[in-house]
């Protein structure tokens, strides 16, 4: 992997890390809930509506990264049994496709946050924080999302053996501390 | 657009076919079709604000929660080796059975099954420690890799399961009764696994060459349950809470993680190390999960809205077949979806169509679902798709492809027994989430 699709890696992994530490506070601000709620008689009605929403930034914070690294979910046995021309020709069409329609996840998504922010919209839950904090996750990691197709279509555009060189970028795992 | 609905499902289903067959990651393969469907079915430029707030509110759910936590628990269950001291356990107990090693994998299984909820961290764990052991014993790959799909797999049933979280919040069931209700059917498959896997050796000894096991005295049997008796704390802090009504499946998946994280500090087991590849495993599996989710979330609106949903279910009624009849087509369904493609995949197309139908067909929603979710299993384990063959390749790459799909057919057979069981017994389903507080 090269050029454009080096420069987006990082920051790409620096997000999968943020996505991760996420889950990790979310068992401890949950638990924390449950045991000062049933000791203490003490509730923290944030903690579930605070856990909803990360669900939805953990989503979109590691999905860029993980596409980079070839780690999403695909089926990969009939473009495996197809020629390299072929092989390439499906991959710049599906790296476009997917490009586009990330673009316009994160447009309709962006519009959306955009009036969210502008007529103050909130959640209307008992931790009523205004809707953009948590919404603003879809419409950037779409963004994000629509990069990194950028790089496998640059990928599948420049590099001799494409699909080699994701498989590759696959096999290096998708930890983003390095290693598998 | 006015369209039949049998004609709009069919191009749906076409569509599918080739954007899967494509090599698309999946979740975008659904976001593809979802867009289309919005603007070719719902109303054009304008339907796609819908898009807006289906992405958010799809994965923004409370039911979710517990799918990241169960998943780290397994995670780290498995990346500080507390995982594998189960396996140990169950192997000193086991005595000198036929076949022992593969009882060791379905009862380590089991055990790992009933702390964690991933059956990928499970079929990892137990291919990685006991196929090299049985290999050392010549144990030949067919009855080595059957052994260890069937342990890994029971991590699908036997609660928590993060699977079974997903498809109750799809089916929209309470979760609660769905992970309980998986109890039984799940130790019930674990029974059959055992009587297969000793029976087979028993008559077929080249297959797992018996050996004399180093003889344990009663002592050493009580160390080594006591050893990993404070692992089985887990299993009262998640299921046990579940079904005593302490807590929700979130709130006991969140403290099941603070718990594991506790008992290895106690191990002197919890690096630093194994908890980042532990977090970053579950990030990577958690957000590949959500974001099918996320690309497929408009289509049960598509069909509904299309009216797809109320005409299907009209179709079936006026077919004047019988529920069972019914529910075998739709498990027949599922079964070749599961051949060729993922897991989540199968959930996301075939939850929003059945559950309708299990509804005006008056059946028990969650007596359905399990079969779905032993389905599911079963489609994990499903030549040529199956996630858990792949797995297994990757944790033994010096077994052919081939050879495992050689391995994973009787496991097919035996988990279609079990369907056949919980079809003519549907009270081994029933029972626990009746009983539940």
């Amino acid at each position: 992997m090269r050029g454009f699709a080096r420069l987006v890696e990082r920051p790409a992994r620096w997000l999968a890390w943020l996505s991760a530490l996420l889950i990790l506070a979310m068992s401890l601000w949950i638990t924390y809930d449950v045991i000062t709620r049933n000791l203490f008689d003490w509730a923290s009605p944030w903690a579930f509506d605070l856990s909803e929403y990360s669900l939805v930034w953990m989503t979109f914070l590691a999905a860029p990264w993980i596409l980079l690294r070839d780690g999403h979910v695909r089926v990969e046995i009939l473009v495996d049994s197809l020629g390299s021309r072929p092989q390439r020709a499906i991959g710049i069409v599906v790296s476009v496709v997917g490009l586009v329609v990330c673009a316009i996840l994160a447009w309709r998504t962006g519009i959306a946050a955009v009036e969210y922010a502008q007529n103050d919209v909130r959640m209307g839950r008992i931790w009523n924080v205004p809707r953009i904090y948590p919404y603003v996750a879809v419409p950037f990691g779409s963004a994000a999302l629509t990069l990194a197709f950028l790089a496998r279509l640059l990928t599948y555009l420049g590099e001799r053996d494409p699909e080699a060189v994701l498989k590759a970028s696959g096999d290096r795992g998708v930890n983003p501390l390095g290693g598998t | 657009m006015e369209l039949d609905w049998s004609l709009l499902l069919l191009i749906f289903f076409v569509l599918l076919a080739v954007v899967l067959a494509s090599g698309m990651p999946v979740a975008f393969g659904f976001l593809t079709l979802n867009i289309l469907g919005l603007y070719f079915f719902m109303g054009g430029e304008v339907a796609l604000s819908l898009l807006a707030t289906s992405a958010f509110s799809s994965v923004g759910q409370f039911a979710l929660i517990p799918i990241p936590l169960f998943i780290l628990m397994g995670e780290l269950l498995m990346r500080t080796g507390l995982a594998n001291m189960t396996v140990d356990a169950a192997d000193v107990w086991i005595g000198r059975l036929p076949g022992r090693l593969a009882v060791s994998a379905v009862g380590g299984g089991t055990l790992f099954g009933a702390l964690s909820g991933a059956s990928m961290a499970s079929v990892a764990m137990l291919g990685s420690t006991l196929v090299p052991e049985m290999t050392k014993r010549d144990y030949r790959s067919e009855f080595s890799v059957g052994a260890i799909l069937a342990g890994g797999g029971l991590a699908v049933l036997i609660p928590p399961s993060a699977l079974g979280v997903l498809l109750g919040a799809l089916a929209k069931v309470s979760i609660a009764k769905l992970l309980l209700a998986g109890l039984l059917p799940g130790l019930v498959l674990a029974a059959l696994y055992f009587a297969y896997f000793t029976l087979r050796a028993k008559l077929q000894p080249h297959l797992a060459p018996p050996y004399l096991a180093p003889p344990m005295t009663t002592a050493e049997k009580l160390w080594s349950l006591l050893r990993v008796a404070p692992l089985f704390s887990l299993i009262i802090v998640v299921t046990g809470f579940i079904f005593m009504g302490i807590a929700t499946p979130s709130e006991a998946a969140a403290m099941g993680v603070v718990a594991t994280l506790a008992i290895a500090a106690c191990y002197r087991r919890l690096t630093w190390d194994a908890v980042k590849a532990a977090l970053m495993s579950t990030t990577t599996t958690t957000s590949m999960m959500l974001l099918v989710i996320v690309g497929s979330a408009g289509f049960s609106q598509i069909l509904a809205a299309t009216g797809s949903t109320s005409s299907l279910v009209d179709a079936v009624a006026e077919l004047d077949l019988s529920p069972l009849a019914m529910v075998i087509i739709m498990q027949l369904m599922v079964l070749v979806l599961g051949c060729f493609i993922d897991t989540i995949s199968i959930m996301m197309v075939s939850i929003p169509v059945f559950m309708p139908l299990v509804l005006a067909l008056g059946l028990d929603p969650i007596w359905f679902s399990i079969l779905i979710l032993v389905q599911l299993e079963l489609a994990g384990i499903t030549p040529p798709f199956g996630v858990l063959l792949f797995v297994m390749k990757g944790v033994q790459s010096r077994l052919s492809i081939a050879e495992i799909y050689r391995a994973a057919v009787p496991i097919v057979g035996i988990q279609l027994v079990l369907i056949a069981l919980l079809m003519i017994f549907p009270g081994i389903v029933t029972i626990l989430p009746e009983a539940m507080r």
